[in-house]
């Protein structure tokens, strides 16, 4: 009955302690999917223009009709950056809530009283234990298309974030490089809501 | 524990003291945010290749422009450099850290113009990254037309060289350079960034 309501309680003996260390996130980290975008060369405006979807509920509903009111356009004038801005603006793929009965990244069950969230920027479910909260500016606006002023996060992200900041703030080539071939690192939104930073 | 102590001395005023103070924080903490680009990052972490991989491999935005309806072809031609919340643009941030390499790359290569920079970064901020210049400038030189940099830097060399030739860096020489620059650096549309 506990269980129904509550889930599954972590032990506190051994419930493992949080490490940021390297190699314990990485692998925890689920690359995103992305929903798919496409890019075109438009003649009459001599511009390349990067299409995005926005909602994953209109594209699966499969309504040619409304998922042609949910797609974004962009126009740049080279190739490169329209595949690195459809890369970048295109929203991951929600991981749906009836496979995923158990949080992604503490692993206890879902109940009544436990509920599950998305994580806005990898698309994992998670409970509200697990979620940090973002301002929506740290992510690019078709991730957000429900336009909340402030987004869940879990926690692999959030650590992510830091760790790529860090790395650039230290001038680190190597893991840099390392931590944004994990695709969850945004390269087009701030970093916000650092405390006692002077930039 | 503040709480806990004014309600046991039965001190009112204070606890609501106390409640506005926490209540003050709470306000902040959502609406005061200090935020800043992977690309502010980059130049204040001072690795040139860290900001080439950044800016070439994966297209980050220099500029911002406005895009869509609203942005006609004079309001887009005006150059509005991306900011943290500080209002420090890429290139203040490298003059003030005296990254001679990054300047160089932002101004040379990808034609940020120094004189939209004028209003915020304090003269002796360029007199300091002018001196730093000159101390480097002689090394080149030395090394001979073969060098591979001379080549690439030749434009900025040639912006620099009157000053070299007198030895004295005055407040006129400053704006010298930076006349200079201006005529040559033009606002490019290379890079969007939406938002």
């Amino acid at each position: 009955m506990m269980d129904i309501l509550f889930g599954t309680i972590r032990p506190i003996l051994s419930c493992k302690p949080i490490s940021f260390e390297m190699d314990s996130f990485t692998t925890s980290v689920s690359p995103r999917t992305l929903l798919p975008s496409s890019v075109i060369f438009s003649e009459a405006t001599e511009s390349w223009v990067a299409t995005v979807n926005t909602s994953q509920k209109i594209l699966d509903s499969k309504n040619v009709e409304e998922s042609s009111k949910a797609l974004r356009a962009f126009s740049v004038p080279t190739k490169k950056q329209a595949m690195c801005l459809a890369r970048a603006w295109a929203p991951p793929r929600m991981y749906p809530f009836s496979s995923n009965p158990k949080c992604f990244i503490c692993e206890t069950q879902f109940a009544v009283f436990r509920r599950a969230c998305h994580c806005r920027n990898c698309g994992v479910c998670m409970c509200s234990v697990c979620a940090v909260q973002w301002p929506s500016k740290m992510l690019p606006a078709t991730y957000n298309i429900k336009s909340e002023d402030v987004v869940k996060i879990c926690r692999a992200c959030d650590w992510l974030c830091s760790a790529f900041r860090l790395a650039l703030l230290h001038g680190d080539y190597d893991k840099a490089i390392a931590l944004h071939a994990t695709e969850n690192v945004n390269l087009t939104t701030p970093f916000a809501n650092i405390k006692g930073e002077v930039l | 524990m503040s709480y806990l102590f004014c309600c046991d001395n039965n001190k009112i005023d204070l606890f609501i003291v106390y409640l506005f103070l926490n209540l003050f924080q709470f306000y902040f903490y959502f609406n005061v945010c200090y935020d800043s680009y992977p690309v502010h990052c980059a130049v204040l972490g001072g690795n040139l290749s860290l900001l080439k991989w950044l800016i070439d491999e994966n297209c980050c935005p220099l500029r911002s422009i406005r895009v869509g309806r609203g942005g006609s072809k004079a309001t887009n031609d005006i150059y509005t450099p991306i900011l943290t919340s500080f209002k420090r643009s890429l290139l203040h941030i490298a003059l003030s850290k005296k990254y001679i390499d990054i300047v160089r790359y932002l101004v040379v290569e990808k034609h940020m113009p120094l004189c939209a920079e004028m209003k915020d970064i304090p003269i002796e901020t360029l007199v300091e990254n002018l001196d730093t210049v000159l101390r480097i400038l002689p090394k080149e030189s030395a090394q001979g037309s073969t060098s591979a940099e001379m080549s690439t830097s030749s434009t900025f060399r040639a912006s620099v060289e009157p000053e070299d030739s007198s030895g004295v860096n005055r407040v006129e020489d400053v704006s010298l350079i930076q006349r200079e620059m201006s005529c040559r650096a033009v606002p490019d549309s290379d890079f969007v960034s939406i938002g």
